[in-house]
């Protein structure tokens, strides 16, 4: 083979190689760009997929509202009334019971801080009425008051709101994220435009002595009696001693009327003796039971009373303030 | 390209270069350097497609680039589909390559090629050199792989042909170029023939005239289909077929190092000894696979008809002593009259002519040269043909009508299945990355032309088609499986409209389910069932069981003792047990409680829920199972197969997936 | 090159001849290549290659919306008067008309069971239609049975080869993929096209029926008889179904067949006792209104029927057939 020849060879050669390294340097590039969308972990057969309900669910779920410096820490996982349990267990009967529609939650990690995170609820309730329903029933005791919005408040580790008709829980992994969740749930509230439905009964308890953050809805089986549903309670301070009123808006002046009745009948039939009671509010009855005086009295569709008092005297002045009131608000 | 002296302008330049070719040399190292690249590339690809972002798993490798490159591939989906899939544009840089070099991919690129390469290179070793010089002459058989290629192209543009022709009162422009492109191939094929006899053109234009005039008057688009055979024998789909499904998991049996578990797949023996087969026939005739078969280098052949250059003899005395084809890859010739559409452009030749006469330049050889394949009209026209009727032929059992198989399962996000046919090439990538190793290649369920397609089976495999994964969809060369994302396969999200995507649907068999058959209680397959809210749900029943009746002798409302002593001790305190009386005080009616322990004549019952009644003496005791009998919900179920994978029942699985009320075919729907 | 070529006769020219070739398929590949380039992959699914047709109106609007109820058990001699009363069918068949009439030939019942329709009136019709000018008159129908058995035991075959139509009987060839606009259930779904080739008048006759699960089976369910494919899965909306049927044909008039009402037991019937004579026949242009009188004949409202609402409410014609004022004869 002559020089000529050769030299070309070598030439081609030394192009073709580096083609070769080119296309190499090309395929190595290629496999670090790849979609990771394309590569959700891979579950095995024990474990089951996180349920997710019917589509409305994307990626960037909640975190509009973070505060800086937080990221998403799992996927998106929503429940529906046929799997809630799955989710919180046991207490699934209380949100069912209170006309539950979806759970939507996710939890975020603060970054840099991995053992700094928290998850967040959020519950449909259908109404705002149901939503304070959960709320109420599960105010902790040690609930301090929040000022974003009407009813809201934060135990030492989480943040409780309602907000429309969803029911927020904001459950951190430590007592340092309290600030953080706090501006959560202002950005939630100021971000999400919702109507926000009235709970009116809850201005017809009297202000006087009334325990700030007491009232409470309870759904149904309320004070053991199973047709007594939807029932407002509230706590009392007089003279040191603890009251419990309470009060439920019926359908009608008849239907508050035979509930009464019937609730009385109720403690009767449980070892409950009549106590003669002065007319100062018309149609009010008292039973003793178990060393405690429980009022009933009907006023128009209003079913209301003083239960378990042990002061007959104090209770029956509450139960009269109680009465004024809806007296008043219902001319 | 004298042999004049390089003249002093070029010497500084000139000794660089005899620096750097003290290294490379010669060409044919280069080419061998450039086989080993590829083929480590190529098998390099085959480990990583393994589902996962690990470096040496799927993540951005380009896996199917092999195939990307395939002018095969890229022209018979053309013609089937009408259209170039995505990557597929890469066929383009191959053949405007092989339109300037001629066949360089059999020789510099193709994995397949290179293994033909190194066995025929073992097979003729120690041979002398005349038997080695006999084995690389042209051989008449060399021209059937021509037909083949003719015949698998034809059965892929049938139905274009046929199509074409009742479009043609209103054509589409790209529709007539591809028809012309067809008939140019059909022409170019046959333009050989057409040197030695100007009739041939106007034969194979009249047979395709009359072919339309019958396709315009009787609806022969019906029966005339496009069906996508090339894969069957693309050495590129072949050879990824036969390294992923049977050489990679033998490899990796012993130490299970690139799959976590035991790789199968159904009917791989045939793949693998069509592999093998097609390897040791080198030991007889070196790349005798490439020059009898492959169906990409005929495409090749003919593609490199105008090469700009090529190898051949340049003038000056050639003393016939034949060393140039004692290595010839090609069986080209290149000492004769070189036959450029076999020439794989090996450069042996080149090398090992002592007299440096075999050029690669753009000269014509001087002892003369045939461009074209040696075709006859007649062989060429009944491969046309018989590619055409083989479709509808194919086709006459019905199996894409109303004599579909619903045991085949195709891959989530496959197309409806005239559309999957006319686009799987049966390459094996899908089979290869699913991480459940479910997508197996078909026998003949969906007849011939279905063969070596992806099917599911739920019971081999690690599990069901797993909820997240579309990993299948993402390695498809040819969106025979269309690529989808996690969200239109969960249907959520912009797909919650169209819902999930479904691969079938889950049957229970009643005559084998546990529950159903054998009263025997079972919910495998409903805890196993991975869609939210689950398609499997159960309907509680209470059967009293085979000889379950007995007598009450006595009873205190814990324990029930029975007169008759016949009672499996132990059998019944399982906690799927019953014993329910009927018949109670004040017509109370059935009781049922659950059993906890029983020995051969005494049952005792749970103590938190005794009996309501004390039966008396006498009355009948009834033992009753209670049974959660699964039942498949058609609204949910995705026939994902999780449920056939689990269910107890190991050989014929007693809960089952068709294919029924598959997304892909409206017509397979069994809801609205 | 050059100063060898001439040995092996290889010129320049040769050269250049080669390399347009080797320029050309690589222009012409490169061209294709970039004109069917499919970056996106196939849809879901595809209508393989055929595109879909939609079925041409045939309504006549300048005819308005109009009704003809006459009252007699004789029907070639209602139908008559019934077309009378709403012009003539010369206002509606004029000069080289090529008619197709739909009648409902979905059994192989015999028509004295009036569960198809009638063969005299059908020959009446094409009678009528010819007189009028009609140029040819088809008839067709994909009934539930076998097509041949139909069409000979209901005696429609016979009358509509003896008035001198073309019957078509269907065949897999003759159908085509419709997609009616914005419907949820005619989706590329197979339509009885081949008759309507070269159509512009097309005619609906049918009895009325009582039918087990669309309540009725009148006029608008007629046009169920023009799918093909598997269409018994769209029972399971055949409300709905109806409604898209109605927004899918618009004909030039229909006939609906009162003389003898299947009251029970349909579609089928099969027994006499099933029958009624209600003695009347209808004309209209509006098929929801003629639907809508023949719902009185079987003892139903159109709250009975939902598909007349939804047909009216998609704009398909006029429930309150009293507000078209109806030319009532007879009666």
């Amino acid at each position: 083979m002559d020089a000529k020849s050769r030299k070309s060879e070598t030439c081609v050669g030394i192009v073709i190689l580096m083609t070769l390294a080119g296309i190499a340097f090309w395929v190595y590039l290629k496999q670090l760009l790849y979609d990771p969308a394309v590569f959700m972990p891979v579950l095995h057969p024990e474990e089951r997929a996180f349920p997710e309900a019917s589509g409305t669910l994307d990626a960037s779920w909640f975190q509009s509202y973070l505060p800086e410096g937080f990221n998403p820490l799992s996927s998106v996982e929503a429940f529906g009334p046929e799997n809630l349990s799955e989710k919180i267990d046991g207490k699934a009967e209380l949100y069912l019971s209170a006309g539950f529609v979806k759970l939507v939650s996710r939890r975020f990690v603060k970054s840099g801080q991995s053992d700094s995170w928290f998850e967040v609820y959020v519950y449909d309730m259908g109404n705002t009425r149901n939503a304070f329903s959960v709320y109420s029933s599960q105010r902790r005791a040690d609930g301090e008051d929040v000022d974003f919005t009407r009813f809201a408040y934060h135990s030492r580790n989480a943040l409780f709101f309602v907000h429309g008709r969803e029911y927020v829980e904001v459950v951190a992994s430590s007592e340092s994220l309290i600030e953080e969740m706090l501006a959560l749930g202002r950005n939630f509230v100021a971000g999400k435009r919702t109507e926000t439905g009235e709970v009116n009964e809850i201005a017809l308890f009297p202000k006087e002595a009334l325990e700030e953050g007491s009232i409470t809805l309870l759904s149904s089986d309320v004070f053991g009696y199973q047709e007594l549903n939807n029932v407002f309670i509230a706590h009392y301070l007089l003279g040191g001693k603890r009251f419990t009123l309470f009060l439920s808006a019926r359908k009608d002046p008849r239907e508050a009327d035979s509930l009464a009745a019937s609730y009385r009948q109720f403690l009767l039939e449980n070892g409950g003796k009549n106590q003669v009671a002065e007319n100062r509010i018309p149609g009010l009855k008292i039973v003793e039971i178990l060393d405690s005086y429980e009022f009933i009295f009907a006023h128009r569709h209003f079913l209301a009373g003083v239960h378990e008092a042990d002061d007959i005297a104090m209770a029956e002045e509450l139960a009269v303030m109680l009465y004024e009131t809806l007296a008043e608000v219902t001319q | 390209m004298n042999r004049s002296v390089p003249n002093g302008s070029a010497s500084e330049v000139g000794s660089f270069f005899s620096a750097l070719s003290e290294i490379i040399m010669r060409i044919v190292t280069v080419r061998r350097i450039s086989q080993v690249f590829f083929l480590a590339l190529f098998l390099w690809f085959c480990v990583a497609t393994s589902f996962g972002i690990e470096w040496w798993q799927l993540r951005g490798w380009p896996v199917s680039w092999f195939l990307h490159l395939d002018p095969l591939v890229a022209l018979s989906t053309l013609l089937t589909t009408g259209s170039l899939y995505r990557d597929l544009l890469w066929a383009l840089v191959t053949l405007v390559l092989t339109v300037l070099l001629g066949r360089f991919f059999c020789s510099w690129v193709c994995p397949f090629g290179s293994l033909h390469h190194f066995v025929g290179y073992l097979g003729k070793r120690g041979k002398p050199f005349s038997s080695r010089v006999a084995l690389n002459r042209y051989h008449r058989a060399q021209s059937i792989k021509y037909h083949i290629l003719v015949v698998l192209l034809s059965a892929a543009a049938g139905a274009l042909i046929a199509h074409q022709v009742r479009e043609a009162v209103r054509p589409s422009i790209p529709l007539v170029a591809l028809l012309a492109v067809t008939i140019g191939l059909a022409w170019s094929a046959a333009g050989r023939a057409s040197e030695r006899n100007g009739k041939t053109f106007i034969f194979l234009s009249a047979f395709i005239g009359i072919w339309a005039l019958i396709a315009s008057f009787v609806a022969l688009d019906r029966m005339i289909a496009a069906s996508l055979q090339t894969g069957l024998l693309d050495p590129i789909a072949l050879v990824y077929r036969s390294i992923n499904l049977v050489v990679l998991p033998l490899a990796d049996s012993t130490m299970q190092r690139i799959s976590v578990s035991q790789r199968y797949y159904e009917g791989a023996w045939l793949i693998g000894a069509v592999f093998l087969a097609a390897l040791l026939l080198n030991l007889k005739v070196p790349r005798f696979y490439c020059r009898f078969v492959c169906p990409l280098g005929a495409l090749y052949g003919i593609l490199g008809r105008y090469a700009l250059w090529r190898i051949g003899k340049k003038d000056g005395d050639c003393p016939q002593c034949a060393l140039c084809e004692a290595d010839c890859e090609g069986g080209c010739e290149p000492g004769g009259t070189m036959r450029l559409n076999e020439c794989v452009l090996c450069m042996n030749c080149r090398d090992d002519c002592r007299h440096d006469i075999i050029t690669y330049s753009s000269r014509p050889s001087a002892g003369g040269e045939i461009t074209l394949p040696d075709l006859s009209r007649r062989g060429l026209v009944l491969s046309m043909a018989s590619g055409i009727a083989a479709v509808p032929l194919l086709r006459l059992g019905g199996g894409l009508g109303a004599n579909w198989n619903p045991s085949m399962i195709r891959p989530p996000g496959s197309l409806s299945e005239a559309d999957f046919l006319s686009r799987c090439i049966k390459c094996g990538q899908c089979m290869r990355v699913c991480p459940t190793n479910i997508i197996h290649p078909a026998g003949l369920e969906s007849g011939l032309e279905g063969l070596w397609t992806p099917i599911l089976n739920f019971r081999l495999g690690t599990s069901g088609c797993q909820l997240n994964c579309i990993a299948c969809s993402q390695v498809c060369p040819t969106a025979a499986i269309r690529p989808i994302t996690l969200d239109e396969k969960k249907g959520i999200k912009d797909f919650a409209a169209s819902g999930p995507v479904r691969l079938g649907m889950a049957f229970v068999d009643h005559g084998r389910c546990l529950p159903w058959a054998m009263d025997k209680p079972c919910i495998v397959c409903q805890e196993n069932c991975p869609v939210s809210p689950k398609a499997i749900f159960v309907r509680e029943v209470f059967n009293t069981v085979r000889s379950g009746v007995g007598v009450v002798a006595g009873s205190d409302g814990f324990t029930v003792e029975l007169r008759e002593p016949s009672l499996k001790p132990g059998r019944f305190g399982t906690g799927d047990y019953y014993l329910a009386i009927s018949g109670g005080p004040g017509g109370n009616g059935d009781m049922r409680a659950l059993i906890v322990s029983n020995s051969d004549r005494s049952l005792t019952l749970a103590s938190g829920r005794p009996l309501e009644f004390l039966p008396s003496p006498g009355t009948q005791a009834r033992i009753q199972v209670r049974l959660q009998r699964p039942q498949v919900d058609p609204e949910r179920c995705i026939g994902c197969g999780v449920c056939e994978h689990e269910c107890p029942v190991t050989g014929k699985r007693a809960i089952r997936v068709t294919a029924e009320n598959e997304s892909r075919s409206r017509k397979r729907s069994l809801l609205l | 090159m050059s100063d060898s070529s001439h040995d092996s006769g290889f010129t320049r020219r040769d050269f250049i001849i080669r390399s347009t070739k080797a320029g050309a398929i690589i222009a012409a590949s490169g061209l294709l290549s970039y004109w069917l380039h499919d970056s996106k992959g196939p849809k879901a699914i595809s209508d393989s290659g055929e595109s879909a047709i939609l079925l041409p109106d045939f309504s006549m609007p300048a005819m308005g919306r109009k009704m003809s109820i006459v009252a007699g058990d004789d029907r070639v001699r209602t139908v008559n008067l019934a077309l009378k009363a709403l012009g003539g069918i010369e206002t509606f068949i004029r000069g080289g008309d090529r008619v197709l009439i739909k009648v409902n030939a979905a059994f192989a019942t015999p028509a004295i069971v009036s569960a198809t329709t009638n063969p005299q009136l059908l020959a009446e019709l094409i009678r009528l239609c010819y007189h009028a000018g009609a140029s040819s008159v088809a008839v067709t129908d994909n009934p539930i049975n076998d097509p041949e058995s139909c069409f000979a035991l209901t005696g429609i075959g016979e009358a509509a080869r003896t008035a001198g139509a073309r019957l078509f009987l269907p065949r897999e060839s003759f159908f085509r993929a419709t997609t009616v606009p914005g419907a949820a259930y005619i989706v590329n779904w197979p339509l009885l096209y081949e008759p309507f080739q070269g159509i512009n008048k097309l005619i609906g006759v049918a009895p009325v029926k009582d039918h087990h699960r669309s309540g009725a089976s009148m006029v608008m369910k007629n046009w169920y008889g023009l799918l093909g494919g598997r269409r018994n899965i769209f029972h399971q909306d055949i409300h709905n179904l109806i409604k898209e049927l109605a927004i899918m044909v618009k004909p030039t008039f229909v006939i609906l067949d009162g003389t003898t009402t299947m009251m029970t037991n349909g579609p089928t019937g099969g027994s006499l006792s099933d029958l009624k004579q209600t003695n009347l026949m209808i004309a209209a242009t509006d098929q929801v209104a003629a639907d809508a009188f023949g719902a009185t004949l079987l003892g139903r409202s159109i709250h009975d029927l939902p598909f007349i609402a939804k047909a009216e409410a998609a704009g398909a014609g006029t429930a309150d057939y009293e507000q078209i004022r109806p030319e009532r004869v007879g009666i």
